[in-house]
């Protein structure tokens, strides 16, 4: 007979296999690197006058909003969305994606990631106050973005201050002593982009057919990447994983910001970190005020990705569209954390939604299809 | 910010759970312990109270720690530590338990003068057999020695069944009102019970927690 909590406790990873993860990462982080400038050669491949062509249909600020948000509802995860738009961005030349069209689809993605969460918490459905305190936990994240959204879209419509100010930091990063900088990472990420490159060629692949085989190639390999650097360090960072939540269990504010941001960091996920908070949520060990401030982090956290993106890209663009990430989700915080009034708006809107939910199943329904499928399809139909 | 130097430091979550629960344990010992002496010695019982309610809240504030750190626990490791978190769940209430029989044994001695020597006795060698069971409990959660859980398991039914026999005993004994000795003995065969719901988490599959080896098991 076997003992019960002894053969059940959890053991430590040992440190091979440790090793051998952090090995994983580093190479996944490469491989990562080299498909997001493969994306960019992939359109590049298209010329000029098609790129232009293709970006044209998500030129209209709306359009952008709404793919960017679809695209990230479809792959469930930003991070694929903000490193393929950073490729596209980044490539340089006449066929690279023009700054302006890019912000509103990073905003798009920003809010297409929520949906994650609230798919998690779906699965409370049937138990009651549960299911509330997790719809709760998960559409906090959501109405932050759609707000975030309504108050920053308009404004950088009306003055392009995102990106000004991104262009701005970018200058200065890429000017620090006047020196031009050769990149070893570029390098080495060019370097590791030639064979695939050549494989492709040598298929006797031409014009749009070839573009179209890389760009395939080019997202599953950012999305597989991105899903293996991901479990790996979900597995490497469970012990801080924990500790931290355990600290932050009872904590609101600053410290639940950093948890967050160090959290999504670490497993380059903010899918990962808001999901985590759904069912603690739901067994009542968190509260959504408490709960808020770790997924505003969150938001920050997953912008380093699209930053680490930008190491491949051929221009100063790919960094200036991930410093919009960046500023677009702190300048998020600074408007909804320091005031307690503010701060609050989220979370009544979260929890009267959750209410209301909890009565009447359909309102989960019309709001996913609503928000993440019918609003963004309407928008691009619109506008594009 | 020597807090979060701390948490750097801080054992795994299994670990700082394990902890946490043995001193659950711990304190429901010393809760016991401070009021059987209270009744085996006549004394005040205003003297303990503090002592042991204080040491009950910081029981039931650990079995709520516990809890959370369980559900996060869970929800980081995924599927792979519900067992361990549902075994660490059911012996927590059983920690927690020993501490509200403490309490009730500690009310009991306002009534102590009623006991006899006899009966004083009888109840003197289980407290000291219970303190023993709940001493050795926590050595064997640590341990985690199988072999040592099944010979605790067989020493703390007998006791049970030496305070169940001896409480059908005096209730049969119409020459004198046993009531407080009796809930004294019922008292101290509950607080075995739970030692062997724990030590059982040792020796047992999960299904069979709380149930002894040959079968028997806690019947309350």
């Amino acid at each position: 007979m076997s003992s019960s909590y002894k053969s059940l406790a959890t053991s430590a990873l040992p440190v091979s296999q440790k090793l051998l993860r952090v090995g994983s990462v580093i190479g996944l982080i490469y491989l990562f690197l080299v498909s997001i400038r493969l994306m960019g050669s992939a359109v590049k491949v298209l010329g000029a006058d098609a790129a232009g062509e293709l970006f044209a249909g998500v030129a209209n600020p709306f359009a952008g909003l709404a793919v960017g948000t679809l695209a990230t509802v479809l792959v469930q995860s930003s991070s694929t969305t903000t490193a393929t738009i950073v490729g596209l961005v980044g490539q340089g030349g006449s066929t690279a994606l023009p700054l302006k069209t890019a912000v509103p689809m990073i905003m798009g993605a920003n809010l297409g990631t929520t949906i994650t969460n609230t798919i998690v918490s779906i699965g409370h459905v049937r138990q009651g106050g549960a299911f509330r305190r997790a719809f709760a936990a998960a559409t906090v994240h959501d109405f932050f973005n759609l707000l975030l959204v309504a108050i920053l879209l308009p404004i950088e419509l009306m003055t392009g201050v995102l990106r000004t100010s991104a262009i701005a930091i970018s200058d200065m990063a890429q000017g620090v002593g006047g020196v031009e900088y050769k990149s070893p990472i570029k390098a080495a990420v060019k370097a590791g982009e030639k064979p695939i490159l050549d494989f492709f060629r040598g298929l006797n692949l031409q014009g749009a057919a070839l573009s179209i085989v890389l760009v395939g190639v080019a997202l599953a390999l950012i999305a597989v990447c991105l899903i293996y650097v991901t479990r790996n360090m979900r597995v490497l960072i469970t012990g801080p994983l924990e500790r931290a939540l355990n600290r932050v269990l009872g904590k609101s504010g600053l410290l639940g910001i950093l948890v967050g941001t160090l959290m999504t960091i670490a497993v380059q996920s903010s899918s990962i970190t808001t999901s985590l908070l759904v069912p603690m949520c739901a067994a009542g060990v968190l509260s959504l005020r408490n709960a808020f401030p770790i997924m505003m982090g969150a938001n920050i956290g997953t912008t380093v990705t699209a930053l680490l993106a930008s190491l491949a890209a051929d221009n100063q663009n790919g960094l200036t569209i991930a410093l919009v990430h960046t500023l677009f989700n702190l300048i998020g915080v600074c408007i909804f954390f320091p005031i307690p009034f503010v701060r609050r708006i989220p979370v009544r809107l979260a929890r009267t939604l959750a209410i209301r939910a909890q009565r009447n199943v359909l309102w989960v329904l019309f709001y996913v299809v609503g928000v993440f499928v019918l609003l963004p399809l309407a928008g691009y139909l619109v506008f594009h | 910010m020597s807090d979060w130097l701390q948490n750097l430091r801080d054992p795994d979550g299994a670990d700082r759970m394990r902890r946490r629960f043995q001193s659950m344990l711990a304190d429901g010992r010393h809760a016991f312990d401070a009021a059987m002496t209270v009744i085996l010695t006549d004394g005040d019982p205003a003297a303990v109270r503090d002592e042991v309610f204080e040491t009950d809240r910081r029981i039931n504030k650990n079995e709520m720690a516990l809890r959370r750190e369980l559900v996060v626990h869970a929800t980081v490791h995924g599927a792979t530590v519900f067992p361990m978190s549902l075994v660490l769940m059911s012996i927590g209430k059983d920690a927690e338990r020993i501490g509200d029989y403490a309490k009730n044994l500690l009310d009991l001695a306002e009534y102590t003068s009623g006991i006899n020597d006899e009966e004083r006795t009888e109840i003197t060698a289980r407290a000291a057999e219970t303190s023993e069971l709940l001493r050795r409990a926590a050595t064997l959660f640590d341990s985690q020695d199988e072999n040592a859980a099944r010979a605790f398991l067989v020493d703390e039914q007998k006791l049970r069944r030496a305070c169940e026999d001896k409480v059908s005993e005096w209730l049969t004994d119409d020459s004198r009102n046993r009531a407080t000795a009796c809930l004294c003995l019922r008292f101290m065969k509950r607080v075995a019970g739970h030692s062997g719901n724990v030590v059982s988490s040792v020796c047992m599959p999960l299904d069979k927690l709380d149930f002894h080896p040959g079968g028997g098991g806690d019947e309350d």
